[in-house]
């Protein structure tokens, strides 16, 4: 009775066990083996040892690749996807309480609706706005009151790649923010005004310090999401002009799968991935230990009596 | 130190009218209590007199001085919440010392100010904790130190026992009181507990749905109730209310009540009611205004125990007349059981009657 309980289990378990086998496990291997190798559009698994690792320490593109990223990710992250979210949170609790929810839930839904669109649609969009002729919105704009066309992308292609992430970005947080402002008791402002806080220091002395879980998990979570992302930016600027917008995960992307300099290197392409794996976890510890998380995980997430 | 008047003071939230027409006036240096039950318009009151609500109508004066519009911040009012909502995240000092570091008072008289405030209300030795790290009793305490480090003009507080347990609560009651009159502040008091208000308020203002049903002193509510809702919501056990007909009986003036119970009517009470048209009256008598007696004697009427209940130091005695029941409350001591006959008398001047149709008191001689 009892061995067949067990093998009973295993059944039940062997669907997910076989997803992650196949979707988790091979994979994993199969890159830190890649890496080894020297594999490119022949597919064939020549073993080069550590070749690759040390290539990268030659490279030359990679510390200018490492640098973009951390303007990327972070650039983003302040600018957008913590603060922009957090002002939209802001905005929208405030108006959720003079205009009512239903309002306050428009604006949020129109944020949102970067996330619903296909990525190919939201980068083509931008590519209008920004195009380079007065058919582009912005320099029809710009046309309109008798300015010259700007070459938006290839003039600030670091900040485009910033905002129109950080378009998208801010959204997570704004939900997140808004949820934790909302379900802190009135009385904790109310309290605030009385003691004579105006708006701007109730936000410093007791919104801010009583969203401090969630600030600092978006905060977290969005840098290890940045980190891997690039799908934007292979549309938008294709990583160009000359590199100058190329982050770490698209670097590897143009690598394996032939961006306009590089094509079918997977095994360096693999090799650079799992330096970005790790990176991501040194990040991770790193917020882990001066977030101090473990309290985070022992405690209410949003600190309201 | 101010008084408060309140001049015909709305508050609507939509069509939900919280506060209807209110006008009080509000001494300097004493304490008021706004009784009422839940949902009754009080705290909305208080959040008004705050300046975290504006009324929908009226004028709300801290003495000669309209405050409609003007700010919480520029008010100077202390208030404590129910709830207490102290700042989880600052130490018990930096919550006590918030609304004098938005004052921009410097750093050193902040530190006197804050120790001051903490030694009268004694939580000097809890200053290094956080919130969460006191019991419910501190907190409150600590709520009161805050709203009282900046000297406020009015301090207002917000079913300030409601939290704590009955211990505590006979404690802090007195605590506040003392601290009230050490300060002598204008104070004004919340609450759904008639206790509460009559044990620290100098006078008492009684709500119901928004509206003011008296505003007089602890005595005069207990003893002239304005109309049949604070008869019945004041006094504990309640009042027992009863239809009553004005008619003889043997050759007596008595109320009737049911088909069984004949009150006699005290001749100064006759006297008067022989000018009213009206017959019916609701008749109230508080339990303690009932003498329970071995025989007969003047005005008191027979009656069969159908119930005793032992209240530590008061008996509760039930009557029972067909339809109708009395309740009378005796010292423990008085020896007296179920089922046995004894006389009722009621105190002469105790005997309250109400209009039947707009249930407000009807006032006699006597």
């Amino acid at each position: 009775m009892k061995r067949r309980g067990y093998g009973m289990v295993f059944l039940l378990l062997l669907p997910a066990l076989l997803i992650i086998l196949a979707f988790y496990v091979v994979p994993a291997v199969l890159t830190g083996t890649m890496s080894l190798t020297n594999m490119d559009h022949r597919l064939s698994w020549n073993f080069v040892g550590l070749q690759n690792y040390k290539q990268m320490l030659q490279d030359t593109i990679l510390s200018r690749v490492f640098w973009n990223t951390i303007v990327y990710v972070f650039g983003t992250l302040l600018c957008f996807n913590v603060t922009f979210g957090l002002l939209l949170a802001l905005a929208t609790s405030y108006i959720a309480e003079r205009q009512g929810e239903r309002t306050s839930m428009f604006f949020r839904a129109l944020w949102l609706l970067p996330r619903f669109t296909p990525p190919i649609v939201y980068g083509v969009i931008w590519l209008w706005i920004l195009d380079p002729t007065r058919n582009g919105l912005l320099n029809g704009v710009l046309d309109f009151f008798g300015g010259k066309p700007v070459s938006w992308i290839s003039k600030y292609p670091v900040q485009v790649i910033v905002l129109t992430n950080g378009v998208i970005g801010a959204s997570f947080g704004m939900i997140l923010f808004y949820s934790a402002i909302t379900s802190i008791s009135k009385e904790y402002n109310w309290a605030a005004a009385v003691d004579g806080a105006g708006w701007l220091q109730r936000i410093r002395y007791v919104t801010l310090p009583l969203i401090r879980w969630p600030l600092m998990f978006v905060t977290a979570y969005q840098t290890l999401s940045l980190l891997t992302s690039y799908e934007y930016i292979l549309i938008i600027t294709g990583g160009g002009p000359f590199y100058r917008t190329t982050v770490w995960s698209l670097y590897a992307y143009n690598e394996a799968f032939g961006g306009y300099y590089a094509s079918y290197r997977f095994g360096y392409a693999t090799a650079l991935t799992l330096v970005l794996v790790v990176i991501s976890m040194v990040a991770s510890i790193i917020y882990w230990r001066v977030f101090r998380f473990r309290e985070m995980m022992s405690e209410p997430k949003i600190e309201v009596i | 130190m101010a008084a408060v008047i309140l001049k015909n003071i709305t508050k609507a939230f939509g069509s939900v009218i919280a506060v209807n027409d209110v006008t009080l006036e509000i001494p300097d240096g004493k304490v008021t209590a706004l009784l009422g039950p839940s949902g009754c318009g009080k705290t909305t009151m208080l959040l008004m007199l705050a300046g975290i609500y504006q009324p929908t109508k009226g004028e709300i004066y801290f003495d000669e001085v309209m405050v409609n519009g003007i700010p919480p911040k520029l008010r100077n009012v202390g208030l404590v919440f129910q709830s207490y909502a102290l700042y989880p995240h600052m130490t018990v000092y930096d919550n006590i010392a918030f609304p004098l570091k938005l004052k921009k008072v410097p750093k050193d008289e902040i530190r006197a100010r804050v120790q001051e405030i903490a030694k009268i209300v004694q939580i000097d030795d809890l200053l290094q904790r956080k919130p969460g790290q006191i019991s419910g009793g501190q907190q409150q305490r600590v709520a009161l130190c805050r709203a009282l480090v900046k000297n406020p003009d009015l301090l207002l507080l917000d079913e300030p026992l409601s939290n704590l347990d009955a211990r505590l609560r006979i404690e802090t009651r007195a605590e506040i009181k003392r601290i009230q009159q050490e300060l002598g502040i204008t104070t004004i008091l919340v609450t759904h507990d008639q206790v509460e208000a009559v044990t620290m308020a100098d006078h008492v203002a009684v709500m119901r749905k928004g509206v003011i049903q008296q505003y007089s002193t602890p005595e005069d509510l207990l003893l002239k109730p304005a109309n049949m809702f604070v008869a019945s919501f004041i006094g504990d056990p309640p009042m027992n209310l009863l239809e009553t007909e004005v008619t003889s009986h043997e050759g007596r003036p008595v109320f009737r009540c049911g088909a069984e119970l004949h009150i006699p009517i005290p001749p100064q009470v006759a006297v008067s009611l022989e000018q009213r048209r009206a017959k019916e009256f609701i008749l109230g008598i508080r339990p303690e205004h009932l003498e329970i007696l071995d025989e007969r004697q003047e005005l008191a009427f027979r009656g069969t125990v159908s119930m005793v209940e032992l209240l530590g130091r008061d008996k509760l005695v039930d009557f029972r007349f067909g339809d109708v029941a009395i309740r009378a409350l005796v010292p423990a001591e008085v020896n007296i059981h179920e089922g046995e006959e004894k006389w009722v008398r009621p105190q002469p001047h105790r005997i309250h009657l109400f209009d039947k149709e707009e249930r407000r008191a009807v006032r006699f001689a006597g």
